[in-house]
């Protein structure tokens, strides 16, 4: 009897169940925006290279970057990493294609206008030769993996993993995507490589949360216009020279961070790092003072609608200390 | 293994970094030597690669327009490539250079081809091969010792103004001049309804730019170029998921797009002002090239060994700085 049952059961099963399990990504998802909120918020600190294994080429390039390469007229609709959905505050739509027979040929992960889309093929095609054109969102091929989606991104252009502070990525960088979805919520990993500018791999991993109701990302239309008028038909790039960002070290005289922590050694990345500065960090005092155990997040919207919850440290000491000259909270 | 296999890394190698730690070994150098392939880019458009520089092929009614023509080592195989795409003639091969691996096939191609006008003088038919005037002396007036390409192989319609352009397979085709860049015989070759822009070496997605200061290069030269190209190029703006664009065949490496020429233009620029900061400085060529100013770009686009290194550029943009500055 329980041998029948299990056959049945068995049988039920392998109806509902495609061949290689996989799970319905279908949707409109919001990133959970306390999630390494000033990252996805408001943005980077000045000179904040936390977290990323960068090369000495790659921190020299980044240290190159100013915040105005962006704005020129040639850059503004430049599209971003495939990858930057883990930093963008916006909407991702994913969907998927069909073959003329019904059967999935792709998943895409799209509605970023600054992002190419990811067209995720799962026919089995064979990657491009190192020959082909790169594409802004890469060319991506997927497997199932039970109820993982791994994904693998080439093919990608030379942009920016960070924009905000100029992490580079080259036209060789590689990502594998790993996306899993419980209920409404989507786990998405991205362990990106580069040859050039990351020592080793940029792991990253966010979760989104599906959103009916949310508008659905598919503005495509990007505009440029002239934001730097003194740069109009010169041919001239903004940039810092070797040795002379005034960002270089910010993160140091705000935060105390350690200048290699802020200048993204592999070392940092890893607990072990931890240990090392435990008896010898010292927060800066403005920021202690006011929000023990929890030091120097700039939490744009502290206590509005739309602020990151429970987090209640304010300006993280720019009023005395950095150049953007936020004020303190107990003067609001 | 068997997962990467099952995706597919194992055929991008070139992709896949191994060994880390801030280094890349010479072999995964991109575009040293890349597999011979024909790759078609627009609906008549098609790039060869692998040949030497990149051979672009017009194709349609009228019959083929060549831009270059590979190596001489390459050309029965280019020419087997080219007729693989159409029964028509060869008509034109546009030279964007006189480097040998841009008119080293000029000489079996032209030769399996036929002019759209007739000339009567000659013993047999062949394709035109059009070139700035500077080609054709570069190419007849070698460098002593240097060997000399075959006559057959000499640009037979040259020109020396800024322009020269024809109309065939229904398309606009302009041959835009751009005075001492990578060299003194540098044409942008711009297909104007296909939006196809062939660049030579001017755009050398393999390295930093190729100044050739001994054929008339500069950097001041090649810096305009590249802006000119800038503008010749339109972006996905506004509709930025769409594909459509223009489309960029460099001298060598994949075809490129706009944002690919931003990149290229932005790394020479910022590169060229922090030496000129240190020519300003009063900096020796030495005391330059040890304090690397090219760190942020070196790892991608330099090179240190072979026919174009990162000293033999920063030397160039050197040379180039310290020539204004007396000037």
């Amino acid at each position: 009897m329980n041998r029948r049952v299990a056959i049945v059961f068995g049988a039920v099963l392998a109806v509902v169940t495609p061949a290689a399990a996989q799970t319905e990504l279908t949707g409109t998802y919001l990133p959970l925006m306390h999630e390494d909120y000033i990252e996805r918020g408001p943005g980077s600190f000045l000179g904040d290279f936390t977290g990323m294994p960068l090369t000495d080429e790659g921190r020299a390039k980044a240290l190159l970057y100013t915040s105005n390469q962006p704005s020129t007229y040639e850059r503004q609709c430049v599209a971003q990493s495939p990858g930057v959905f883990q930093y963008r505050p916006v909407v991702m739509r994913i969907w998927k294609e069909f073959d003329p027979e019904g059967r999935v040929l792709a998943w895409v992960i799209g509605g970023d206008y600054l992002r190419g889309d990811i067209r995720i093929w799962m026919d089995g095609r064979p990657r491009p030769s190192v020959n082909a054109q790169h594409v802004d969102g890469g060319f991506s091929t997927g497997v199932w993996a039970g109820d993982t989606l791994t994904v693998r991104v080439t093919h990608a252009k030379t942009a920016w993993i960070r924009r905000g502070v100029g992490i580079p990525g080259s036209d060789f960088t590689t990502i594998t995507m790993h996306l899993t979805r419980r209920a409404d919520l989507l786990t998405i990993t991205t362990i990106q490589e580069d040859p050039y500018y990351l020592t080793e791999p940029h792991v990253v991993s966010r979760v989104f949360q599906l959103n009916p109701r949310a508008t659905d990302g598919t503005r495509q239309a990007c505009n440029t216009a002239n934001e730097i008028p003194t740069l109009e038909d010169t041919g001239d790039v903004p940039h810092y020279f070797p040795g002379r960002n005034p960002e270089e070290d910010f993160m140091v005289r705000t935060f105390n961070v350690p200048k290699e922590a802020a200048m993204g050694y592999a070392e940092t990345l890893y607990p072990e790092y931890r240990k090392k500065l435990k008896d010898v960090y010292a927060p800066p005092a403005a920021c202690w003072d006011r929000a023990p155990g929890y030091c120097c997040g700039w939490i744009e919207r502290q206590g509005l609608p739309g602020g990151a919850p429970n987090l209640t440290c304010n300006d993280g000491g720019f009023a005395e200390l950095g150049p953007r000259g936020r004020r303190r909270a107990t003067d609001r | 293994m068997a997962f990467a296999a099952a995706l597919g890394v194992l055929d991008t190698l070139p992709y896949v970094a191994s060994g880390f730690k801030g280094t890349l070994l010479a072999q995964q150098r991109p575009y040293e030597n890349v597999p011979f392939e024909t790759i078609q880019i627009r609906p008549n458009v098609y790039v060869i690669l692998g040949a030497g520089a990149n051979i672009t092929a017009h194709v349609g009614e009228d019959g083929i327009v060549l831009v270059d023509s590979g190596s001489a080592a390459m050309a029965d195989k280019a020419l087997a490539a080219v007729k693989a795409l159409s029964n028509r003639p060869i008509r034109y091969i546009i030279n964007t250079s006189a480097d040998a691996d841009h008119v080293g096939g000029n000489a079996t191609l032209a030769g399996a081809g036929r002019s759209l006008i007739e000339d009567t003088f000659a013993d047999d038919e062949r394709a035109a091969i059009v070139a700035h005037e500077n080609v054709l002396l570069r190419l007849s007036t070698p460098p002593s010792g240097a060997p000399q390409l075959p006559s057959e192989a000499w640009p037979t319609e040259t020109f020396t103004s800024r322009y020269r352009s024809v109309y065939v397979n229904d398309d606009a085709v302009q041959m835009i001049r751009q005075p001492g860049a990578h060299s003194d015989g540098d044409l942008l070759v711009h297909f104007r309804r296909a939006d196809v822009i062939v660049t030579g070496d001017i755009l050398d997605l393999r390295h930093f730019p190729v100044v050739d200061t001994a054929r008339g290069g500069s950097v001041r030269g090649e810096l305009e170029a590249l802006n000119r190209l800038l503008d010749l190029t339109v972006p996905p703006v506004p509709q930025v998921l769409k594909p459509g664009r223009t489309l960029l065949v460099p001298g060598h490496g994949r075809v490129a797009d706009y944002s690919e020429l931003v990149e290229y233009r932005d790394m020479l620029t910022i590169v060229r002002d922090i030496i000129a900061d240190m020519v300003k400085k009063g900096m020796t060529l030495e005391q330059v090239k040890a304090a690397n100013p090219t760190a942020g770009y070196r790892a991608r686009w330099g090179r240190e060994s072979g026919p174009w290194t990162t000293d033999m550029f920063v030397e160039a943009v050197y040379d180039d700085l310290t020539k204004a500055r007396k000037s």
